[in-house]
């Protein structure tokens, strides 16, 4: 069973507002790639473990990294073939859209989450990803349970957030 | 399933006794001995420390100089000064964790310094930086006001955190420490793709999650009982 359910629809896009336009195609995307990559990008201290005896080592990434604050959705870029000063520049101007500093990212694959396979469910929703167009398309996992509801729904947030970042290995600096 | 109890060696054992010029203390010249000993009255070897001289430690130290049952659990890895080993006429140690604030750790006996109150230095120090990072990343609304919410449950939630640590034998491999953006404390430990994670709600309850592979994975919520460290012990021992 696939957890992912791909809503196909044509996104919008981000525009970057300093210049840059990194959303100008109007081309969708039907259908994910299993082997399609997914960027989440990390900007905040919480979200990695530091090494303090080597500033360059690539560093194992927290749970918190994929928990969605606030809400119930997480926001990725698709990422698959790009080149990689492309995506760090991406990351750059995501990071300023959120007044902070880039500090690296977390590539997930499709498949990999796909394999995620709770024993039990809480939520009555499954986890689905909301797509823009490529290149550099923004998209968002969604569906994760709600932080407000019961302490069950919590359990099963981290659950997947845990998954994510089991499968996502070291933290790519920028 | 994961097994009910693991039985994580919880002898107490002293590794580090010191020995101060205490003349010199707040001097420049001040010089330390740490001895890394096993018990039986004579040292099995000694480090010399000058003034600002720093030393690195992992659990090698303890393996390969001590007759360790548990050989292949790191837990220790991080490094202390000659200047942040303070001693006092009353025996009491203080441990001053680099750049972190200061760490106060119970009196040692004899001038030794016992290896859980090292672990503790170690994992105090991860709490302090997860605590930091926090501060900077999510106490804060975008008018730069303290958001009370997040406050209140941090606040709770350590208590309960700081708790759980100490209860835990002191040979548990130190877990990765968060504090998530609502203000919950997370105790993480993963070895590869295999993570379990338990985190204090500051409410008697705790949330947990675990993949342990594709056979084994989970999450629920548990009370506050005793019988939960039996639990989150039998899950590390999954984890490593």
């Amino acid at each position: 069973m696939n957890i992912f359910r791909p809503i196909y629809e044509y996104g919008v896009g981000l525009i970057i507002k300093d210049g840059i336009e990194f959303f100008r195609t109007k081309k969708s995307i039907k259908r994910f790639n299993s082997k399609e990559i997914l960027s989440r990008f990390i900007t905040h201290k919480s979200e990695y473990v530091k090494d303090s005896q080597n500033s360059e080592r690539y560093l194992d990434i927290k749970y918190t990294a994929f928990l969605p604050h606030p809400g119930t959705e997480i926001s990725v870029f698709r990422t698959s073939g790009v080149n990689s000063n492309l995506i760090g520049e991406l990351g750059k101007a995501v990071a300023k859209l959120r007044s902070r500093k880039l500090i690296g990212r977390a590539d997930l694959k499709i498949k990999d989450i796909s394999e995620l396979r709770p024993e039990q469910t809480t939520s009555d929703k499954q986890l689905g990803i909301k797509a823009g167009p490529l290149p550099f398309s923004h998209s968002n996992i969604l569906n994760f349970p709600d932080l407000n509801d019961t302490p069950q729904y919590k359990a099963q947030q981290k659950f997947y957030a845990l998954k994510m970042v089991s499968v996502a290995g070291k933290l790519i600096i920028a | 399933m994961a097994p009910d109890l693991l039985e994580f060696p919880d002898q107490r054992r002293k590794i580090i006794p010191k020995v101060f010029d205490s003349a010199s203390i707040d001097s420049e010249d001040f010089n330390c001995v740490i001895v890394v000993e096993s018990g039986g009255g004579s040292p099995d070897l000694e480090f010399n420390l000058s003034a600002n001289e720093r030393w690195e430690f992992d659990d090698s130290i303890v393996e390969s100089n001590l007759d360790a049952p548990d050989k292949g659990f790191p837990t220790l890895e991080d490094s202390i000064s000659s200047n942040e080993l303070l001693g006092y006429d009353d025996g009491a140690l203080e441990i001053k964790p680099y750049g972190q604030g200061m760490v106060i750790l119970p009196s040692t006996i004899d001038n030794y310094i016992w290896e859980d109150n090292l672990r503790f230095y170690a994992i105090s120090r991860k709490l302090q930086e997860a605590i930091s990072d926090f501060y900077e990343d999510y106490l804060y609304g975008p008018d730069g006001q303290q958001l009370p919410d997040r406050k209140g449950r941090f606040d709770a939630s350590y208590i309960e955190a700081e708790k759980m640590l100490k209860d835990l034998p002191h040979r548990t491999p130190i877990p990765e420490l968060v504090v998530e953006p609502n203000g919950e404390i997370g105790l993480e430990w993963r070895k590869g793709k295999k993570g379990f994670l338990i985190s204090l709600q500051g409410e008697g309850l705790a949330t947990y999650a675990g993949y342990l592979g594709e056979s084994n994975q989970f999450y629920g919520v548990r009370g506050l009982e005793k019988s939960l460290n039996k639990f989150v012990l039998g899950l590390i021992k999954e984890v490593n």
